[in-house]
């Protein structure tokens, strides 16, 4: 029997304490490593009155500023959710034996593309969210979390234990409810995870060998209290004032040092980067579920070669991030069975 | 001749793609598009049971189920069972069933506890 599950559904508006967004027909379970809920509280302490009081004063309740954080298997269903949260809304086609990938492979029937392309997220001041239902169930506990925004996800494959999410952010409310009497279903063992043995990421030509590949993405949000309710809760999630745009970056460590990679560091040479994960699980026609990031031109923007010593060979570490010059820095795709996560 | 009439239950889980899931407790697979037959292969459940089911899980709904439909659930399930069995070793043997234990076992339960 499960101990427990969170249920995962994007809302119409960021939900808070008094709020009911309408949800996405998507709902996902993820099938979680782990997911932690914070509430964030912070009791007023009274301590620095004069009260003649030699001994700490009672702390009473007085705000709350939730906060979550999540760590998956990057699952094909699960990456097209987490990319809708954070990204925003993709453009979904149907397969139909004539659609292509960002890899250049037609689609068949049955398979679905989903594509985010920069500039990404909503427009307007707030950024996506999403409702988390959560159940201990072993311990009769049912949290629920509403107005959660993503502002960072990172992805790593590293050789063992397949592709990794970690995806974490603010929330407008969190706090226990009555059992929502969800049943959980998970998508079977037999669609894995992508892994390190899907990955290619052919890099900047004519550089070194590629050590590993991390992509990270930060969008900037910030949980405020504009005084619209009483409540402990902020109120509105707003995209950070001072944030910037939602960025795209990662690093490229190298197993061999190489001079082109040294040289685009310093000219800041602008490069295609397609990063490809191909499953070996089939979605229909002998077609596999796929997930791509493609930056349109990638730069170098920290990096130094290994420091020099009693080695057979050096390798170089380097930060990457994708940047534009015009609009379309970024393209995510992923290809699975899902037709709609709106 | 009446033929005698099928019925299978569907995973109505909002949005879900059209692949296996697993409804623990319950034997087998459950999909979006195509129904979990009745009696179908290794299938234990009654109609009371598949009934009684979907009154319980809120994500899936009893339909009824003509034979050609039947047939091709039933090459569906028998597919989707073997994948499911392959899996299982496959977790096993990477370690994701070592740190998801419970879901691991929801699995073999549904490929009839193969534990």
């Amino acid at each position: 029997m499960p101990t427990g599950y969170a249920r995962m559904a994007i809302e119409s508006q960021p939900g808070n304490e008094v709020n009911t967004p309408t949800l996405s027909t998507k709902k996902l379970f993820p099938p979680l490593q782990s997911l932690q809920p914070t509430r964030g509280e912070s009791p007023l302490s009274r301590d620095d009155e004069l009260r003649n009081v030699d001994e700490p004063l009672a702390v009473i309740p007085e705000s709350y500023s939730p906060t979550w954080e999540m760590s998956v298997r990057a699952y094909p269903d699960t990456m097209g959710m987490l990319f809708s949260l954070i990204l925003g809304v993709p453009t979904t086609t149907a397969g139909d034996g004539i659609i292509t990938d960002l890899g250049g492979s037609v689609i068949p029937t049955n398979a679905y593309r989903h594509r985010f392309t920069a500039p990404f997220g909503p427009s307007g001041p707030s950024p996506r969210t999403a409702q988390l239902d959560l159940a201990y169930a072993d311990q009769g506990v049912y949290l629920k979390a509403k107005g959660a925004a993503a502002s960072d996800l990172t992805l790593e494959t590293p050789e063992q234990g397949g592709a990794n999410v970690k995806a974490n952010g603010p929330a407008l409310y969190l706090d226990e409810q009555s059992d929502p009497g969800l049943s959980p279903s998970y998508e079977a063992l037999s669609i894995p995870p992508f892994f390190r043995g899907n990955l290619t990421v052919p890099g900047l030509a004519g550089g070194g060998a590629t050590q590993d590949f991390g992509l990270s993405i930060n969008n900037p949000v910030e949980a405020l209290r504009t005084l619209g309710i009483a409540s402990l809760y902020p109120d509105t999630m707003f995209k950070d004032n001072d944030g910037g745009p939602i960025v795209v970056s990662g690093t490229m460590p190298k197993e061999l040092l190489d001079s082109t990679d040294l040289a685009a560091l310093k000219a800041a040479t602008g490069f295609e980067l397609l990063a490809s994960w191909v499953s070996t699980a089939i979605i229909a026609s002998g077609y596999p579920y796929k997930m791509f990031f493609k930056a349109a031109n990638a730069q170098y923007v920290e990096g130094t070669p290994d420091a020099l010593a009693n080695k057979r060979r050096h390798g170089a570490s380097y930060s990457w991030k994708s940047t534009t010059t015009s609009s379309g820095s970024s393209t995510f795709e992923v290809v699975n069975a899902t037709a709609s996560y709106a | 001749m009446a033929t005698k009439k099928r019925h299978g239950l569907i995973l109505t889980l909002g949005g879900a793609p059209a692949s296996p899931h697993v409804v623990s407790p319950l034997p087998g697979y459950y999909r979006p598009d195509v129904p979990h037959l009745v009696g179908g292969p290794e299938d234990d459940l009654t109609l009371a049971e598949a009934r009684e089911a979907a009154k319980n899980h809120d994500i899936l709904e009893l339909v009824e189920v003509t034979p050609a439909d039947a047939e091709a659930a039933e090459a569906v399930a028998e597919q989707d069972l073997a994948a499911g069995r392959n899996a299982l070793a496959d977790v096993r043997r990477d370690g994701r069933a070592g740190d998801s234990p419970s879901r691991a076992k929801d699995e073999a339960d549904a490929v009839k506890g193969d534990g």
